[in-house]
């Protein structure tokens, strides 16, 4: 394949994966069953990375395995609900047909695995930090975290490096965490981000994990972006054999440390949906609030849950009340710093460090408040 | 390094090879952030344009390979990137899209701005040798 017998972009793709495999020390390739590509909003790659795709996809390019995409700049369907530009928006729909013309599935959502749950073992090469600390620590899947590049090159050749994750010996825990009694989703997710601030690239150990989903989520997403975490052990959760436990460094989070994320900062535009909302948030969402809201309000979720939802009726009736349920993008992807925005409250602690760094403004709040603040 | 001195490393990706000046950095670099990739610069206003960009490593964002590809997109590649430590995952890809020499390993580089030096690979090495030191 490096000698370009099965074409040229083979043998790019080929040589991106094997030549990082060096790097890291792998022993042989491996084959994935699901590739998904970070990098897809047009504010984030560019030109040059639009320039890239096309040459890939124009040399024949195609995704030999299941292949899907992280968010866009801009809701998929109506240009206008988050106002990008003419401009912006034409370059992101040429982004998008570049996939499409590999064959990579418009998933255009930061949660795969709400399309397809991969397997305990299963082999993944997936971009998007927050669905690779899902898959291996909740569903017990093998991924690291890939640049949008390798995950590219992922799909076109299907296989992925053996190093790092997706080895068992390197999935060996590094600590545990003590935190006290939580309840809200967004208190773990505060607990998450203050976990990646401490533990960095380690893999921390939970012996109190959160019980549903949304939380296990919302928690890990923020630690993947603080930290880099691409692995935490949830007890009883992580499957099985999927994971060893090392010697544990105890990391303690106080109440106190959790509670200086969550004020009210008088927001302009208040978020939710990072990672995307599942359907069942969406109806938490519609029951918690039940009146016009008075404040912008952005939910963001795939286009997969959004025809779901509206199906339910969910979509209409939480529009009804003035709010604004946004398509294949979010607040992270989306040239928000352009659009005036300056004091934002979200429920998410990923959103929270990444709106922080664009010098934005910003604060949490509990799903339980949420009512209290867009009302 | 002294005239004459030759010091080789890890081979990652071979394209270009012949001589360039040298741009040293102290520390890691972080491609976003610290290039761009339009003026072929780096932010403190050196150009790294068909140079022998040398640093000890790199740090930073995973969307780093798309800057380094970026500076082929714009012409403004520089000949090879050396690091005296272990390169990481986000310059080799991006080196290879874009098609940059790009060795590490090589320890301790005694190069200063402005050092004239050959790239060439050897026996699937990478090898730097001093040409010329201007005065």
């Amino acid at each position: 394949m490096l000698k370009g017998e099965y074409g040229e972009a083979m043998r790019i793709a080929m040589e991106i994966v094997v030549k990082v495999g060096e790097v890291l020390g792998a022993d042989k390739l491996v084959d994935i069953s699901h590739a998904h590509a970070s990098g897809v909003s047009y504010g984030t790659i560019g030109e040059p990375g639009l320039h890239w795709l096309r040459e890939l996809s124009s040399k024949g390019a195609k995704a030999r395995v299941y292949s899907t995409v992280n968010p866009i700049g801009m809701d998929l369907d109506d240009p206008n609900k988050i106002p990008v530009g003419e401009q912006f928006y034409k370059k992101q729909m040429e982004v998008l047909q570049a996939f499409k013309d590999m064959g990579f599935e418009i998933s255009v959502t930061c949660t795969p695995y709400y399309l397809r749950k991969p397997k305990p073992f299963e082999r993944l090469s997936w971009g998007e930090s927050s669905a690779v600390a899902f898959a291996n620590s909740v569903l017990g899947s093998f991924t690291n975290r890939e640049g949008g590049p390798l995950a590219v090159a992922s799909a076109i050749t299907g296989k992925t490096y053996h190093a790092g994750l997706q080895v068992l010996e390197n999935r060996r825990t590094t600590h545990l965490i003590v935190h006290p009694e939580l309840d809200d989703p967004v208190e773990w997710s505060a607990l998450g981000y203050l976990v990646g601030e401490k533990v960095g690239s380690g893999i921390p150990r939970y012996p109190k994990p959160p019980q549903d989903e949304e939380s296990m989520k919302l928690m890990l997403a923020a630690s993947a972006a603080s930290g880099g975490i691409a692995l935490s052990v949830l007890e009883k959760v992580t499957p099985r054999g999927t994971y060893d436990i090392g010697d544990e460094e105890r990391v303690e989070i106080d109440e106190k440390e959790i509670e200086e994320l969550f004020r009210f900062n008088d927001p302009e535009l208040i978020f939710h949906g990072c990672p995307h909302s599942n359907l069942n948030e969406l109806k938490k969402i519609n029951e918690i609030i039940k009146d016009k809201v008075s404040r912008e309000f952005w939910i963001a979720t795939s286009p997969k849950v959004f025809d779901e939802a509206l199906r339910e009726g969910i979509i209409q009736s939480l529009e009804n009340k003035g709010i604004k349920v946004v398509k294949g993008t979010c607040s992270v992807v989306t040239p928000i710093e352009r659009l005036g925005y300056k004091r934002i409250m979200t429920t998410s602690a990923k959103t929270y460090f990444y709106l922080n760094r664009k010098g934005l403004e910003v604060a949490l709040v509990r799903v339980r408040d949420l009512w209290r603040v867009v009302t | 390094m002294e005239s004459g001195n030759l010091r080789c490393g890890r081979r990652l990706i071979t394209s270009e090879t012949g001589r360039g000046e040298v741009v040293k950095i102290e520390g890691r670099i972080s491609f976003l952030g610290e290039v761009n990739p339009k003026e072929g610069k780096l932010y403190d206003g050196r150009s790294i344009k068909g140079k022998v960009l040398i640093a000890e490593g790199a740090k930073g964002s995973t969307v780093g390979a798309y800057v380094i590809y970026a500076l082929k997109y714009y012409g403004n590649q520089p000949l090879a990137i050396i690091f005296e430590e272990e390169t990481d995952p986000i310059v080799v890809s991006g080196c290879v899209m874009a098609g940059i020499t790009h060795g590490d390993m090589f320890g301790k580089l005694d190069l200063r701005d402005g050092d004239v030096v050959d790239v060439w690979e050897e026996d699937g090495k990478l090898c730097l040798g001093i040409s010329k030191t201007p005065p």
